[in-house]
């Protein structure tokens, strides 16, 4: 069966290159979905109903803690994973997204696309 | 007789006085000093008068005014001061020390106590062991203490300023608040972090597109290498961007920032600005509309390459801080002096931020003008936010941070900068739920 993953944050270029990176990884495993802000993140979210969120945590509009936020009150987003994008120098700040279920993350600075693959894989199998 | 009631008038007046400063048994061991003095006729006292009340009014100046002045001065100070002698025990605090270090306005702390409070932040106990040893003054920065900085400084307080006589009594500790100096360089660390993490972003997907690109796949494709190309070509102007930013923002500080004024055309200047957002705007689903009123001259005198720059940097936060379906409106009429900014743009029918918060910029003072706005109906700015955005950069980026939202970069410390080299004025008005104005003049 095909997951679906959505992929929400404003630089579009990260997000093209994860975007191609999983599609072509997956070898027809998975359906990636994008948004460039935490807004249409949600609006999308509600639509398809995704199997994985990947989130950056810094965006304008809604950030990715109020994006958590409002996913996890919604009944059918109280157990989607969810990998956070951040930067090495955040990861202080990520207590507050373990408390809302986060499972894993990626340094953005310093990412392979096969250990983010090998990180998708496993919470989706 | 009389000379004896007044005698004793004087004596109650100063053992009053110096038992307020010292205590009281301190004051009682001075003034039977001071009667030993006067009685046994020694000294000075006697030569100048016979006459003992007169004698000890020239002994309270002498002796006893400067001395109730410099205590005056200590119990005064804003700075925490307190002595220690050089067994430790704690002779005397300012009611600034007692309030720092917690011990109660009535009492003077011990050492004990100190060394507690102290304990993890600053080992005081051996600092002055050390002051006193090697007859040092030793300073240090950033001693937090109840969620204040401090700088401390620990000096030998000796028996006299002649060095050949002089012994070391003990140490005097003083308490300098750095709170606020602390938090400037705190805030200035913040943004170096968050400059730094700006830039790399962009690198490191530029890293990540050549590894890609390395790889024959993509390359087969046609459009994908395209689409890849420019991606390089994005990542590597934004990155180019920020660093001219960072420059701009170095001449704003070293006050070598300069403009080329020519006759341009504004309105010129303010539909291309409209027309380069126009996709960005599409993507965002939010509605870009561009509003000139009548009587605004078609030629004014600015630099058109930095006026794109300020207008392009207000159209862009506007839109990046509006939900979808929200708008945003780039505006522009005439100004004159005597009326407020915000009665004129309504008098135009133009759309205006409503004025909860607003930057303190008096708008009727100032002159006749050409003013361009950027109105959204965003989420709006706080009050405690909207006092930095222009001038401290750095706490707006930390706090920004801290919300979670990211930051439009060093862009309207350099719209300040600009509109400032224009000899115009910028301020803001926003009401948070409904949106914000953001507005700059230009002198006519």
């Amino acid at each position: 069966m095909i997951k679906k993953i959505l992929i929400i944050d404003d630089d579009k270029i990260f997000t093209k290159i994860l975007r191609d990176g999983l599609v072509a990884g997956g070898q027809g495993k998975y359906e990636v979905f994008t948004a460039f802000d935490g807004e249409a993140g949600l609006e999308i979210a509600k639509l398809e109903k995704p199997d994985l969120v990947m989130l950056d945590m810094l965006m304008p509009k809604v950030s990715g803690i109020e994006f958590l936020k409002k996913l996890r009150r919604e009944e059918w987003g109280k157990e989607v994973p969810v990998i956070v994008e951040t930067q090495l120098s955040d990861l202080e700040k990520m207590s507050e997204g373990i408390a809302l279920g986060v499972r894993g993350y990626i340094i953005k600075s310093d990412y392979s696309i096969e250990a983010i693959l090998r990180q998708v894989d496993d919470i989706l199998k | 007789m009389e000379q004896t009631e007044q005698y004793k008038l004087v004596m109650s007046e100063i053992i009053a006085k110096q038992s307020l400063v010292f205590g009281h048994d301190v004051a009682i061991m001075r003034a039977k000093k001071i009667s030993e003095i006067i009685v046994s006729g020694d000294g000075v006292v006697t030569e100048i008068n016979g006459d003992p009340v007169e004698a000890l009014k020239k002994l309270i100046d002498t002796y006893i005014h400067p001395s109730v002045q410099i205590v005056a001065m200590i119990e005064s100070m804003t700075d925490g001061v307190f002595m220690a002698d050089s067994e430790y025990n704690v002779v005397s605090a300012n009611p600034a020390a007692r309030k720092i270090l917690g011990s109660g306005v009535e009492s003077i702390p011990t050492i004990v106590h100190i060394v507690d409070i102290l304990k993890g932040v600053l080992d005081i106990k051996s600092k002055i062991e050390e002051a006193i040893k090697l007859d040092k003054v030793l300073s240090f920065y950033g001693v937090l203490l109840n969620k204040q900085y401090y700088k401390v400084i620990v000096c030998p307080v000796k028996s006299s300023t002649n060095i050949t006589k002089s012994e070391i009594l003990g140490v005097s500790v003083v308490f300098h608040d750095v709170t606020h100096e602390k938090e400037a360089e705190m805030m200035r660390n913040d943004f170096t972090s968050l400059m730094v993490h700006e830039l790399r972003s962009p690198l490191g997907n530029i890293k990540k597109i050549g590894e890609l690109m390395k790889s024959s796949k993509i390359l087969d494709d046609k459009q994908a290498r395209a689409e890849y190309v420019s991606m390089l070509y994005e990542s590597a102007s934004s990155m180019l961007d920020l660093v001219n930013d960072l420059l701009d923002v170095a001449k704003l500080d070293a006050g070598k920032f300069y403009i080329d004024k020519q006759q341009i055309n504004l309105k010129e200047v303010l539909q291309s600005s409209v027309k380069f957002f126009e996709t960005t705007a599409m993507d965002a689903g939010v509605n870009v509309a561009l509003r000139i009123a009548d009587g605004v001259p078609s030629v004014v005198q600015a630099d058109a390459k930095r006026i794109t720059q300020v207008v392009n940097n207000l159209l862009s936060n506007g839109i990046n801080y509006t939900l979808r379906g929200g708008k945003v409106t780039l505006e522009c009429f005439i100004h004159k002096q005597g009326f407020e900014i915000s009665e004129e743009a309504r008098k135009f029918e133009l759309p205006w931020a409503p004025d909860d918060v607003v930057s303190k910029v008096a708008t009727s003072e100032i002159g006749d003008s050409i003013v361009v706005a950027v109105t959204d109906t965003g989420e709006g700015i706080s009050a405690s936010n909207i006092e930095k955005l222009f001038d401290k950069f750095t706490q707006f980026a930390s706090s920004a941070l801290q919300s979670g939202h990211k930051v439009t970069g060093l862009g309207l410390v350099i719209v300040k900068g600009i509109v400032d080299a224009h000899g115009g004025s910028v301020g803001v008005v926003s009401k948070q739920g409904k949106g914000s104005t953001f507005y700059f003049t230009l002198p006519l």
